[in-house]
């Protein structure tokens, strides 16, 4: 008898415990709800290798996108019909691998249910968070592509390219490779073997034999793992070409090519588009660094849009240094939001058909046409000016923006 | 001509440093029975510590490389002791033991020094010009250095007592003990020279290429490749297959394209198993 009493006593104490910790906390939740009334949270995804295969560069896209996210924050965020909103940005790592951007994306998409996407890089990750994002309609603006139909095209509707990619890039280091070296005359088109070659190759070989480059034989490959570049780079230089043409690779592998080229004897222009001098500098060696041209930001330079300016110094405060992809990072984030505000909505299915029709968007490198319908059958591309810089006698210098608009 | 002396010279220094880091690998195999996925990161972490003392604290190079083949070879022993000793005979642990130490090592470089690109200033730089030919001296002194390394190890193997003492070991464990040889000394011998000629190779490789915190992940591909395609327990086929794995590397590319390459090279190393499955030196394994 006693102990049943005592039991319903302790009943009763937990009861009330219970209730009066639901009680306090819906409180507490209603209280703070209220108080976030005023401004709400839009979450916007950001997909990036902060592991494995090309974390070295894309580390720091993280790193200029959450530059971009606390920017436009502290701007007040955006509007969207009168609802002032913060960009709250979700960062996966994708582990540099297929099946890794993969699972990052399921978590964004199907966990985090987020409806806008920043990344990937490379193609074959591009490729993978596309079979998650584009079926769940979520509106991803990609860092990039090479021109492959499966990373961007009439089948990946729900997919701009909010960066400039290999195509866009290098018709800018091609355009002024031939007004700067008008005795070059033909080159050689290098590209690793990710699945884009027959798709990239004719693009850039047409892009080259427009501004009057001949391009020599079939592109010359090499695979994501090459140690040794020698016999790839001897393959080229085989065939006598004034420049060799790098298209894509990270600044390790082209770093590589631009050295052994040097080493052996080549002394032409070198190009390659989003591989940045510095770090081409830190890979190939003083010796090796002359007559190379990438795409790629110069933030000392004086030559640079107002905006450009502005973050530089933020940059080199946050982290010691404003590197091109920092810039590439916050340039991503920022073209979605500018997509987004057009729209004035936060349905992707909105914001996806003003964005297409719009003839201009605002970058970080200034007013950018859209484009891109007849190279790959969808104008989703953002053609914002190029920056070109050049690494010469281990020098890095800005020489000049180049406007592409991509057809 | 130009592309022939360039590709030999390539296929040579890829050579040398494919057996440099696959010689401590089958070292640890043959004398400990450790499969020692580890090895590809302490690899990696040679070149780190080489590059820190040469770039971040303004050491002498070859002092930085000195030091770095000292420490790995130190850390070869605490290695022996702490990692494989109290799971000998158990290949199953010490296999679960080497993935935790490449977590370890691969995430320890990567928090402490980030993922961005360095690479190694060249050991001897300039180029080599000999009319139309023109070659990079520091490869060829890298070539150089691994070359005078094999000769050294393969002469310790062959005259010094401890080097008679592991080739015992790897023959017949049971009988080197009876023979009153410390099973657990030369262990700790050869994980210390093991791990010092990957650091050896770490640090040169830095300096040709560039470093990452993920770069041993493919040498330890090649180095088991080698390994098998030697033959397990042959420490001197290590050398014959070296020299094939690296000159199919080197070569391959002028006359293929891209991936094929590589299953090309994959094509020749599993044809080579198929009339020797034991490889090209292995013995039986009872």
């Amino acid at each position: 008898m006693r102990a049943k009493k005592s039991l319903m006593v302790l009943g009763i104490i937990s009861l009330t415990i219970i209730f009066g910790t639901i009680s306090f906390s819906t409180l507490v939740t209603g209280t703070s709800s209220a108080a976030a009334a005023d401004t709400k949270n839009l979450d916007i995804g950001l997909l990036v290798a902060l592991s494995g295969f090309g974390s070295g560069a894309e580390t720091l896209i993280d790193q200029g996108a959450k530059t971009a996210m606390e920017s436009i924050n502290e701007a007040g965020g955006i509007t969207i019909n009168g609802q002032p909103y913060m960009i709250n940005l979700i960062v996966e790592d994708t582990k540099g691998s297929a099946e890794g951007s993969v699972a990052a994306a399921n978590k964004l998409v199907y966990d985090r249910k987020v409806k806008f996407v920043v990344g990937t890089v490379v193609p074959y990750s591009i490729e993978a968070v596309g079979t998650v994002t584009e079926p769940a309609k979520v509106l991803r603006s990609s860092l990039y592509n090479c021109a492959t139909p499966s990373e961007y095209g009439p089948k990946t509707p729900y997919t701009f390219m909010g960066n400039d990619g290999t195509v866009e890039g290098n018709t800018a280091l091609l355009t002024y490779l031939v007004e700067a070296f008008p005795e070059v005359k033909t080159t050689v088109l290098v590209i690793p073997d990710d699945g884009s070659i027959p798709h990239l190759g004719p693009i850039m070989k047409r892009a080259a034999e427009k501004r009057g480059l001949k391009v020599l034989g079939e592109p010359v490959s090499w695979t994501h793992n090459t140690v040794d570049f020698t016999p790839i780079i001897a393959k080229a230089l085989a065939r006598k070409p004034d420049t060799l043409t790098l298209l894509n690779g990270w600044p390790a592998p082209v770093g590589a090519m631009l050295k052994t080229a040097r080493e052996a004897g080549f002394t032409g222009p070198v190009t390659c588009g989003h591989n940045p001098c510095e770090d081409i500098l830190k890979v190939a060696g003083a010796a090796a660094s002359t007559n190379y041209f990438a795409t790629g930001i110069v933030g000392s330079s004086p030559d640079m849009p107002p905006m450009v300016k502005k973050i530089t110094p933020i940059f080199v405060k946050k982290f010691g240094h404003a590197l091109y992809y920092n810039y590439w990072g916050f340039n991503g984030i920022y073209v979605l939001v500018k997509a987004i505000e057009a729209a004035q909505s936060l349905e992707p299915d909105k914001v996806k058909d003003s964005w297409e029709n719009m003839k201009s968007i605002d970058s970080l490198y200034g007013r950018a046409p859209m484009g891109g319908a007849k190279t790959y059958g969808i104008k989703h591309t953002v053609c914002h000016p190029v920056a070109i810089q050049s690494l010469m006698n281990a020098k890095v210098k800005h020489v000049k923006w180049v406007d592409v608009l991509v057809p | 001509m130009e592309t022939v002396i360039n590709t030999i010279i390539g296929a040579l220094v890829l050579s040398s440093m494919y057996i440099l880091v696959a010689l401590g690998f089958a070292l640890l195999l043959s004398i400990m029975g450790v499969l020692n996925f580890a090895h590809g990161a302490i690899y990696m972490v040679g070149g780190y510590i080489c590059y820190q003392f040469a770039v971040e604290f303004g050491l002498n190079q070859w002092l930085s490389l000195l030091l770095s083949t000292l420490i790995m070879g130190a850390f070869g022993v605490l290695l022996e002791r702490v990692c494989f000793r109290p799971f000998y005979g158990d290949m199953y642990r010490t296999i679960v033991m080497t993935i935790a130490i490449v977590l370890v090592l691969e995430t320890t470089v990567n928090v402490l020094v980030g993922v961005h690109i360095r690479s190694l200033p060249a050991f001897v730089p300039g180029i080599i010009k000999a009319g139309a030919i023109s070659l990079s001296a520091e490869r060829l002194v890298t070539f150089f250095i691994g070359g005078v390394l094999l000769l050294g190890l393969t002469l310790f193997i062959k005259k010094a007592k401890a080097g008679q003492q592991m080739l015992a070991v790897s023959q017949e464990p049971e009988g080197a003990v009876l023979q009153g040889i410390d099973i657990f000394r030369i262990s700790a011998v050869a994980c210390a020279m093991g791990c010092a000629l990957a650091a050896v190779a770490g640090s040169l490789m830095g300096a040709i290429f560039e470093l990452s915190p993920f770069m041993g992940d493919y040498m330890l591909v090649k180095a088991i490749q080698l390994v098998i395609l030697s033959g397990i327990g042959s420490i001197g086929g290590v050398l014959a297959g070296g020299l094939i794995v690296g000159s199919i590397d080197a070569v391959l590319p002028l006359f293929a394209s891209g991936a094929v390459t590589q299953a090309v090279g994959l094509g020749i190393i599993i044809v080579l198993l198929l009339i020797r499955p034991r490889g090209l030196f292995g013995r039986e394994v009872t």
